[in-house]
């Protein structure tokens, strides 16, 4: 288990090292982390992640981490020497599709038992995520360890994001379950600017109204009120970088949902649903906060790990979005989440797939996840 | 209580127990119990008597779970009201009383609820509890209202509901079929009784409170109509037989069910019969039962307005030599062709009937109040008849000529019984037979008298 990282950012580059890799004695699946600007994805690649005789899974997303730097360009190929399982779930935008039993047909009862880590992939701007996410964990429940996010670009619509034995597609999930142990802790460090405030309105993932006035209103008297100048649609965009909405949970840290647009009648866009029924904060934070958060992620992980796992690799899932709002400290969390001593690899995503075991799994925003993986016969 | 608490509190009373549909409602209201308080399962569990049973957990598979329904099950036996902590290792069990539905076990890793959040949480539970109940219920109304659809739908009778006011409130497959309707919206909430019903089979439109269909309203009794007229879509009738039951509520009718089945066949099989009866199967003509009561009839009509009325009796000549060189096929070829040339000859209003073997009675009506006329209009339909009965007969390729012996005798005695006509009838056609066959004779008294000496012949 030991990843590849490739600085020329080529869909032909990437095929080679795949198909390298896949070649490897011992290889039994070949996991892929590739960046947007990539491009298009030519058929042929399609093509070969079809032919191969080992499944490939994996994303394609905004930019990539490789041992503590953040990379606008290139690939990382990790060869996994364990059995591996890949899962395709299609239309993550369909009404019909019922992910319940979808996932029980599709995932047998011995497998689903065994289960350790599952590292997942969504396409992260599909409407039904939220629906997905649930039914993994009515499906999986605290069987295993999720880790994982959501794929795709901020600016190209449409694009195809998941990497799959089946080619490399959209609107779908991915889910490979490798023989391999984990550790997973999640934070942020965004806290209460104001709240709460109640969701009196909403449409899966628009806010609409909060404690019945619209939702617009609402947040712009907060946002106002904490900075220079008047929110406006112009404007939005970095306002909202800097205050998410904070949905509470008791004795945990807030399930932050990101706003990303203004719809036309003044409803809130967010990266993920927002029930009606629930009490939201405005949030804030700084780099001190999140630094702290992710220096926090980092001292969990290690704590939860065996003190025995010496060859494991980390998985660093980091919001896009929080590196937009972090600019030149996004360095500085990642170097706050590396290990000194073990690889480090990882994707800026949109929305974070997270499950420490404990308790419900959510899809976060804004969120940094970390995970060390390692293979069982590390602890003997 | 803390305010992080009374917040979690708030969110999961607005989402508990949403929804009429019992598993989606459990899923909803379970998983905003699981964010809001960071549980990692979630269990409803159905009690009866003595037995748990899992209804819904998160995740699925922790419905199985022995440990879960062992917790349950002694729950149950002990009849406990009040919320309970279970800890086993790291992970605790609260288990909460759904009143008259059963229970709810949260899972959490960690540090338990706080006591006054576990008794907050069983006023959630009376929500939930009442939740269940509510949907168990709607899902029993459900299944009801679809068995009495699937009874109503498989049955060939066509059933429909009216309201007060005569508007359709459902109705069955078979009668959307029957009508031409291919959905039941556009038929309900429409006053279906001046759809289907406006008028009688003879066309003349039906006033709408004739219609014993709506009686039971207004006299809150069952009604039956054997033979009615429905009126389908495309404006075409048929033959119903109906029931319509009143719908009473606390005394109060408030609508009607009508049943209903299309008597087209049995209207067809009840003419069928009637010919068997009344016709001659070979020929169609009227047979001799129904030609008699014709004669009767008529009888009295002439009585009563002078009219004169004939009967001509008619004989096949050398029939029976036909039926024995040619067969008997060719000769009941023979008799449909006659029988046809009859109906032919005769005015609308007369009879033709076939009195049995190779002979024909014609009955003619309406004739002049004089005897005299009357009888020359008699001749010059024997006349036709006797022409017309001359030429040749294709008898399946075989050409065959015949000729009929033909009795005619004028009712204008009213003291002359039918009897008493048949047998003037019957003399007049022997004596044509006698004068050499293929002619025709009127019935003479003398002659008859003659014949009841059994000597004489006359013309």
């Amino acid at each position: 288990m030991l990843p590849i990282t490739q600085c020329s950012g080529t869909w032909s580059a990437l095929q080679t090292a795949i198909i390298e890799m896949a070649t490897e004695p011992g290889v039994k699946a070949v996991f892929v982390l590739a960046c947007e600007s990539n491009g298009e994805v030519p058929e042929v690649f399609d093509q070969v992640l079809r032919e191969l005789s080992i499944p490939v899974f994996g994303g394609v997303f905004p930019a990539l981490i490789a041992d503590g730097n953040r990379l606008e360009h290139g690939n990382i190929v990790m060869g996994l020497d364990v059995a591996t399982d890949v899962y395709v779930i299609p239309s993550l935008s369909g009404p019909s599709l019922n992910y319940d039993t979808f996932l029980n047909d599709l995932i047998s009862p011995n497998r689903r038992a065994d289960a350790q880590t599952m590292l997942t992939f969504v396409d992260g701007l599909a409407p039904r995520v939220g629906d997905f996410i649930a039914s993994l964990f009515n499906t999986f429940g605290l069987q295993g360890n999720f880790i994982g996010g959501g794929a795709g670009s901020l600016v190209t619509p449409n694009f195809r994001c998941l990497i799959t034995p089946q080619g490399v597609i959209r609107d779908a999930a991915v889910i490979a379950i490798p023989h391999l142990s984990s550790r997973v802790c999640v934070a942020h460090g965004w806290e209460s600017l104001a709240g709460p405030f109640e969701v009196t309105e909403s449409e899966n993932n628009v806010i609409l109204s909060l404690d019945w006035e619209p939702a617009l209103n609402v947040y712009r008297q907060v946002v106002e009120a904490h900075q220079d100048g008047a929110l406006d649609t112009n404007n939005f965009g970095s306002s909202a970088q800097s205050h998410p909405f904070g949905m509470t949970r008791l004795n945990a840290e807030f399930v932050v949902r990101d706003p990303i647009a203004i719809r036309a009648d003044g409803g809130l866009i967010c990266v993920g649903d927002v029930p009606r029924g629930s009490l939201v904060h405005i949030m804030t934070g700084d780099q001190n906060t999140l630094l702290n958060a992710a220096k926090n992620v980092r001292s969990m992980v290690d704590n939860a790990t065996p003190a025995e796992v010496k060859n494991g690799v980390d998985l660093f899932i980091d919001c896009i979005s929080r590196s937009m709002f972090l600019g030149d400290h996004i360095a500085a969390e990642l170097q706050a989440v590396r290990h000194p001593s073990r690889p480090q690899i990882g994707a800026f995503t949109l929305g974070e797939i997270a499950n420490s075991g404990q308790e419900y799994l959510e899809f976060h925003n804004k969120t940094a996840v970390v995970a060390t993986l390692w293979e069982n016969n590390e602890l003997g | 209580m803390n305010s992080a608490e009374q917040q979690a509190l708030f969110e999961i009373v607005m989402a508990v127990g949403n929804g009429m549909e019992l598993h989606p409602m459990l899923q909803t209201s379970l998983s905003v119990m699981m964010r809001k308080l960071g549980c990692n399962m979630a269990v409803v569990v159905r009690c009866d008597g003595n037995d748990v049973a899992a209804v819904h957990s998160i995740p699925h598979h922790i419905k199985q779970s022995r440990e879960i329904l062992a917790i349950c099950q002694d729950f149950n036996n002990k009849q406990y009201s009040l919320p309970q902590l279970i800890e086993v290792g790291p992970q605790s069990f609260m288990v909460f009383v759904l009143a008259g539905y059963g229970l709810l076990v949260l899972g959490k890793t960690g540090a338990a609820l706080s006591k006054p959040l576990r008794g907050s949480l069983t006023l959630i539970a009376n929500k939930l509890a009442l939740a269940c109940t509510a949907c168990e219920q709607a899902q029993a109304i459900k299944r009801a209202q679809r068995h009495t659809q699937l009874l109503l739908n498989s049955t060939a009778e066509g059933i429909y509901g009216v309201d007060i006011h005569g508007n359709c409130t459902f109705a069955n497959a078979a009668f959307l079929q029957i009508f031409g309707y291919s959905d039941a919206s556009e038929i309900i909430g429409k006053p279906v009784q001046d759809m289907i019903f406006h008028g009688h089979s003879s066309e003349i439109i039906a006033a709408k409170q004739e219609a014993l269909l709506l009686s039971p309203m207004q006299y809150t009794k069952k009604t039956h109509a054997s033979d009615e007229v429905f009126w389908r879509r495309d404006g075409s009738s048929f033959p119903v037989e109906y029931w319509s039951y009143p719908i009473e509520e606390e005394g109060v009718v408030t609508g009607a069910v009508v049943t209903f089945f299309d008597i087209t066949e049995r209207k067809a099989a009840e003419e069928q019969i009637k010919n068997l009866a009344f016709y001659d199967p070979l020929t169609l003509l009227p047979n001799r039962r129904l030609l008699l009561d014709r004669l009767q009839r008529a009888l009295v009509s002439s009585i009563r307005n002078g009219r004169k009325v004939a009967l001509l009796f008619l004989d096949l000549d050398n029939f029976k030599t036909l039926n024995d060189t040619l067969g008997h096929d060719k000769g009941d070829m023979l008799l449909q062709q006659v029988a046809h040339r009859l109906t032919t000859c005769i005015r609308e209003g007369d009879t033709a009937a076939r009195f049995g073997g190779d002979e024909f009675l014609v009955m003619l009506e309406g004739l002049s109040l004089e005897a005299d006329e009357a009888m020359a209009q008699v001749e010059f339909i024997g006349n036709k008849i006797l022409t017309m009965l001359n030429q040749p007969y294709d008898l399946d390729g075989t050409i065959y000529y015949n000729t009929p012996s033909i009795g005619m005798t004028l009712f204008n005695d009213e003291n002359c019984s039918v009897d008493e006509l048949m047998k003037r009838a019957d003399i007049a056609m022997y004596q044509a037979k006698a004068d050499g066959r293929n002619t025709l004779r009127f019935f003479d008294r003398d002659v008859q008298n003659t014949d009841t000496d059994n000597d004489r012949v006359l013309e």
